[in-house]
């Protein structure tokens, strides 16, 4: 367990120390935001949400894993996204919504996730085209199915 | 800003591997293919606008712990899956 690790310090979080595990490329960056291209998922300690902050650059967001958001939230990747985040089965991609916090309330975007895919430490943000869903969706916190 | 005119069937290209094709045009609508690399993202620009927007808003934002908390009281009992990676010092 010798492995890399790398101090990234967030404005709004503090300060970080995270293994190279943690790190994930986005070739895209975010929608808006291409400057940033590696970010780093932390734990958002004795919550369900994570905090993804950007390596070189001061962007934070808190996500979410997708499955504790919401329920029947489904949608088609297309190629081009599978290829980028070099993905073999569907397993290798996690899906995290990004939270925002407006007018007192937390909402989650539907329409925009995060994908992750692990093998890789490939990330992007997907957006869904073959389904309606909305940017602003208010988080109500969903039992996971599995348990 | 460039300004092109093109009729249905020609095409634009942007750089080495971007291609605009107008495919057809009726009356106030016309109709374009694009063909682009993977790693370029095509969508409308309202679409584009207000995603970016949420992205700005919620990279600005910072969200009071206790809201995330309330968020994590809410749920019957802690998920399992949850994963909580303990951060080593």
């Amino acid at each position: 367990m010798n492995e890399q690790t790398v101090t990234i310090t967030s404005e709004i979080y503090g300060t970080f120390t995270v293994g190279a595990d943690s790190l994930y490329s986005f070739p895209r960056g975010l929608v808006g935001l291409p400057e940033a291209k590696e970010y780093a998922l932390i734990p958002l300690e004795n919550t369900i949400f994570y905090i993804l902050q950007a390596a070189s650059h001061d962007l934070s967001f808190i996500v979410i894993p997708a499955h504790l958001a919401v329920r029947d939230y489904d949608f088609h990747i297309d190629d081009d996204t599978v290829e980028l985040l070099k993905a073999k089965k569907p397993e290798d991609i996690s899906t995290l919504l990004i939270v925002n916090y407006v007018d007192s309330k937390l909402y989650v975007n539907l329409k925009a996730p995060v994908l992750l895919s692990h093998p890789e430490h490939l990330g992007c943000q997907f957006i869904i085209t073959d389904k309606d869903y909305p940017i602003r969706h208010p988080l109500s916190y969903e039992e996971p199915k599995t348990c | 800003m460039l300004v092109l005119q093109r009729k249905a069937g020609e095409s634009i290209r942007v750089g080495d591997d971007i291609e605009i094709h107008i495919l057809a045009v009726e009356h106030d609508k016309v109709k374009v293919g694009l063909v682009a690399p993977r790693h370029v993202q095509i969508v409308r620009s309202e679409l584009y606008g207000s995603i970016r927007e949420e992205n700005v808003r919620a990279s600005r934002t910072a969200v009071p712990r206790e809201e995330l908390l309330k968020a994590l009281r809410q749920s019957p009992e802690e998920p399992k899956d949850s994963k909580k990676e303990e951060q080593k010092d």
